[in-house]
């Protein structure tokens, strides 16, 4: 179980981007984030994986917990090798300049067992596709190739809990719904999801609990089957909300936001 | 990190100075003899150990960079800090390996360095001679900085024997950085530099 408690973040000490954010993704479920851009998925993000020192952020409030365990204050490396929690950044983090068998060697290299090349044939059983560009630079693969990567090296890190930004990112409808089908497989085979989307379409039917962000607050939390029927979930996020046309003028978001609040 | 080594590096050539005074000491290692001769060329023991030695520590680091686990670290390192970090790579960890690495090769140079004759707390400024040989090469290129090595090199010798005479005392030193001129207005990534991978 992650549980995230009343965080708040902050970029370079002073640009405030998570207000108190509370949330809990239980252990062998896909928790799904969505939000608009800027409201502070991808900073979340890096907060639980311990990456926001690389960005310049701080946590100011609040904690981050695995179970009983604090990952306040811990590196992304030993979060990685302590909770088996490895986040996939957005934007395909593949190293362009190595091989495709280098890129999972270095996905590996916090592991010292005898099973990482054992571990690399299972990707490449896992991706068959890869299997065929073992040497070639990932920098020259395709965007679904370089997301299927990056999967795969997230695999090699031995982890049990899954923090996926924008998987869809950039690729193709058909890629996309393979990498949700992939998402869903893992889940099965009891990986803990936590996903942030903008498809959120997509990522609310593979996913068993859904949140809403927005200017780093959770304002709707719930199943996602009922975020996928809700009003107005429906009209910011899947745009498919009432019947009729409506101009930008008359939506007044403004107005419906404050509602939620 | 360069200006904190440019900094130590002012440091240790001053306690050098403190501590040995400013004069210079001989220097030898006693090596079997190497010299050899081809027609009117010589070339003396003590270089052809030097040339032999930085192929073996140049084949060391090869072996280094593109064999061991280390070695994809720090190539993942040196294009993304934070995309190694995702992964678990301790990129700090990495730098400071790739530091130590550095001053390994640095140590191997200055030994073979000095022992072309003198030993002086002014040795060290020889490093200044790399920043030619790399930025010919290409910063990223491995092979590349071998090759700028050599070029470096043979421009020096050539000026130092054919243009200094002519009356231009010191041009010797010059010469390498006119060079790198040429080149880098032609090519400003180095001769070698790596091409970059661009999706289109």
């Amino acid at each position: 179980m992650l549980s995230i408690e009343n965080l708040r973040v902050v970029y370079h000490d002073v640009i405030s981007i998570l207000n108190g954010i509370s949330l809990k993704a239980a252990s062998g479920e896909i928790s799904v984030i969505i939000g608009a851009n800027g409201a502070g998925k991808t900073t979340l993000l890096r907060a639980i994986s311990g990456m926001l020192k690389m960005f310049d952020g701080d946590i100011i409030e609040g904690d981050i917990k695995v179970g009983d365990f604090s990952l306040k204050g811990l590196d992304s490396t030993d979060i990685i090798k302590k909770f088996g929690l490895t986040y996939v950044m957005e934007d395909r983090p593949v190293f362009w300049y190595l091989t495709i068998e280098e890129n999972l060697a270095a996905a590996a290299y916090s592991r010292w067992d005898r099973t990482v090349k054992a571990d690399m044939e299972k990707v490449f059983d896992y991706f068959p596709v890869l299997n065929k560009l073992r040497q070639q630079k990932a920098g020259y693969t395709s965007g679904g190739e370089q997301q299927m990567l990056a999967i795969g090296m997230f695999l090699m890190t031995q982890p049990k809990i899954l923090l996926f930004d924008e998987p869809s990112l950039g690729l193709a409808p058909l890629i996309t719904e393979e990498l949700f089908r992939i998402i869903e497989r893992l889940n099965r085979e009891g990986m803990t999801v936590v996903l942030v989307e903008q498809n959120a379409h997509a990522a609310l039917q593979i996913g068993h609990r859904g949140c809403v962000l927005e200017n780093g607050r959770v304002v709707l939390e719930g199943p996602a089957a009922a975020l996928l029927e809700n009003e107005d979930v429906r009209e910011f996020y899947l745009g498919a909300g009432t019947k009729e046309r409506k101009s930008y003028q008359d939506a007044k978001r403004y107005k419906r936001r404050k509602r939620w609040l | 990190m360069t200006i904190i080594t440019l900094g130590l590096a002012s440091v240790l050539r001053s306690s050098v100075q403190l501590i040995f005074g400013a004069h210079s000491y001989s220097f030898f290692i006693e090596l079997p003899n190497a010299s050899l001769e081809y027609g009117d060329i010589l070339f003396p023991s003590e270089r052809v150990w030097a040339g032999g030695l930085s192929i073996i520590a140049f084949a060391l680091v090869l072996f280094f960079l593109f064999r061991t686990r280390w070695g994809v670290a720090i190539r993942a390192t040196s294009e993304s800090q934070s995309k190694a970090m995702a992964f678990g790579i301790d990129a700090r960890f990495i730098l400071l390996m790739v530091w130590g690495l550095s001053a390994m090769c640095i140590a191997v140079a200055g030994v073979m360095i000095s022992n072309f004759g003198a030993l002086s707390y002014l040795t060290g400024s020889a490093g200044l001679r790399a920043i030619p040989v790399v930025l010919i090469g290409g910063m990223d290129s491995i092979g590349g900085s071998l090759i700028g090595g050599l070029i470096v090199g043979l421009c020096e010798a050539l000026v130092g024997s054919y243009i200094e005479p002519l009356g231009l005392v010191g041009f010797k030193d010059v010469a390498p950085y006119l060079l790198l001129l040429i080149v880098l207005f032609i090519r400003p990534y180095g001769l070698f530099g790596t091409v970059r991978i661009e999706r289109v």
